[in-house]
């Protein structure tokens, strides 16, 4: 059951984004709310971030190159500035996926699915923070406890699965934006819908913000169909 | 499966709190921002205080601790950093910047998830808007990474990003053509149709806040008519505040997703903490496997200890 905050059509500034050319930018500002707003990690835009990195290296040689030749120190600054945006994004972007993997690590590595969006670098710095972190527990804590608690994933041996992974919390609230009118999404869960309320199928308009569970727009969201904001 | 009848009745105070607590904070702010002289802003209530230092929340007071830090965020935004917020109190330290380390000070001990962006971080998103320059010299085009922008010929009216209208103004180099959006009568007329239409929000650009406070800040001597068009865009932020909240009181148990159509980012940003708060109460009191089984939970200890002490009797 959706309730309005508002009416009216689209806004201006939605018109503008499609007449402005398109740069490596927009996708990763794009990446880097998603990745901001996202409970879960989400894939690794590899492409992406080697394409802007080579941009920024470029650019870091472009700026030393007019600074040694005695450009007009405007111009100079000015591409400063535009090289200092694009990695402010860059960093808040890893930075960001690096603050998810240190939170959810046993669950990560637990999941193929999530396992596998995470880069090269990212799953060296999984594997050795997992490390360091049981080499932690295990000298400060896990050590001095009774054998049969000893273990970091379970509680105590009799256990019948890991219960002391940390899981993201997919049925956190998002808020969103679709690109494209959107019909038929299912916001309950199958188990839910079967043994409950009937809900007529959601449909989201395109450009109107949503506040929506994340569980159920999860897959649009990785097909980029969906932005979170 | 609808939450049984206490549940829904608690579920209902919890969201009539919300709201109270909530129109309590906009108060104190829009009382702080009607002083002309932008000083007298609250302090945070002792008790705030008091309770980060233990580090031990209740939900209604973490709830109005998390609104009091959100509203504090985008007062923040608002003051130039060197104003004193609270002149009344003559404590030197109360600065906006003490207020600023304060704000996440506490901010650290509530959820982060739930602040995801900083309202310098919307303030970044909106300074890649569009603003036309009419630059006074003479320059190549800059092919940068977020793309090619120029040339610049002087007298001859270009777009560039906002950031980039701002870096040419500070050093003198072009008037910033103000927003057609931003112009006193433009304006008035969206605070008219804004207090008429009850149930909707007028179109604005998605960042007007952020967009007319930095050319307040920037380029003071390019907005005609700067105090006026500044009132009015504080009535028309107001009245559509008012909305919010008023809208906000229509969730209830039966909510599962919010639209929201028309809001604007820093209203969005401020208003989420609140909003998600809400709704994930709604959804876990809908869902009662989420939430942790009390009884089972007090019935186990109490025999547990039951036992313990009728064992020692027996054998006696």
């Amino acid at each position: 059951m959706a309730s309005s905050l508002g009416g009216a059509s689209m806004s201006q500034t939605d018109d503008f984004e499609m007449f402005t050319p398109t740069t490596d930018v927009e996708p990763l500002k794009r990446a880097w709310r998603n990745e901001k707003a996202a409970p879960e990690i989400l894939p690794f835009e590899g492409s992406l971030v080697g394409r802007i990195k080579e941009q920024i290296q470029s650019m870091e040689e472009t700026i030393e190159e007019y600074s040694r030749s005695g450009i007009d120190p405007l111009i100079v600054s000015l591409y400063q500035m535009d090289l200092d945006r694009t990695q402010f994004l860059l960093r808040s972007y890893v930075r960001s996926r690096l603050q998810k993997i240190e939170k959810y690590m046993l669950y990560i590595l637990k999941s193929d699915e999530l396992f596998s969006r995470l880069s090269k670098e990212e799953i060296t710095f999984t594997d050795r923070c997992r490390h360091d972190m049981k080499k932690h527990f295990d000298e400060s804590v896990l050590s001095k406890l009774p054998n049969n608690y000893q273990d970091i994933l379970r509680q105590s041996i009799t256990s019948e699965e890991d219960d002391m992974v940390p899981e993201p919390p997919l049925d956190t609230f998002v808020v969103c934006k679709s690109k494209e009118y959107l019909e038929h999404i299912q916001l309950e869960d199958e188990e839910e819908r079967a043994s409950s309320r009937i809900e007529e199928p959601f449909e989201m308009e395109a450009n109107v913000l949503h506040i929506i569970r994340y569980r159920p727009i999860k897959s649009l969201v990785e097909s980029g169909k969906i932005d979170l904001l | 499966m609808l939450p049984n009848t206490t549940e829904t009745l608690l579920v209902r105070g919890c969201c009539r709190m919300l709201v109270e607590s909530y129109r309590r904070c906009r108060r104190s702010s829009i009382a702080a921002r009607t002083d002309q002289r932008h000083t007298a802003v609250c302090q945070p209530p002792s008790a705030f205080r008091r309770s980060t230092t233990q580090g031990s929340l209740s939900l209604d007071f973490s709830v109005y601790l998390c609104l009091y830090l959100t509203n504090l965020q985008q007062l923040l935004y608002l003051c130039p950093p060197h104003l004193r917020l609270d002149a009344s109190t003559a404590q030197p330290s109360w600065t906006v910047a003490a207020h600023r380390n304060l704000a996440v000070e506490m901010a650290g001990q509530s959820d982060p998830h739930l602040n995801l962006f900083s309202a310098e971080e919307v303030e970044f998103v909106a300074e890649d808007e569009m603003v036309e320059i009419v630059p006074n010299m003479r320059m190549d085009s800059l092919h940068l990474i977020c793309g090619d922008y120029g040339p610049f010929y002087p007298q001859i009216a270009t777009e560039v990003p906002l950031w980039l209208a701002i870096a040419l103004k500070k050093r003198g180099k072009c008037a910033i053509r103000t927003p057609e959006w931003m112009s006193v009568e433009k304006l008035t007329q969206i605070l008219e149709a804004e207090r008429e239409s009850q149930g909707s929000f007028q179109i604005l650009p998605f960042h007007y806040v952020e967009i007319s406070k930095l050319l307040f800040d920037h380029a003071r001597d390019d907005v005609l008519d700067m105090y006026l068009v500044r009132s009015l865009i504080e009535d028309i932020r107001d009245v559509r505040f008012h909305k919010v909240e008023a809208s906000l009181g229509s969730i209830d148990t039966r909510t599962s997703a919010v639209k929201i159509k028309d809001l604007s980012a820093m209203e969005v940003n401020i208003v989420r903490p609140f909003v998600i708060r809400a709704l994930q109460a709604i959804y876990k009191h809908g869902n009662p496997e989420l939430v942790p089984d009390q009884d089972r939970m007090t019935n186990v200890q109490p025999q547990g200890h039951d036992h313990g002490q009728r064992r020692p009797l027996r054998r006696r």
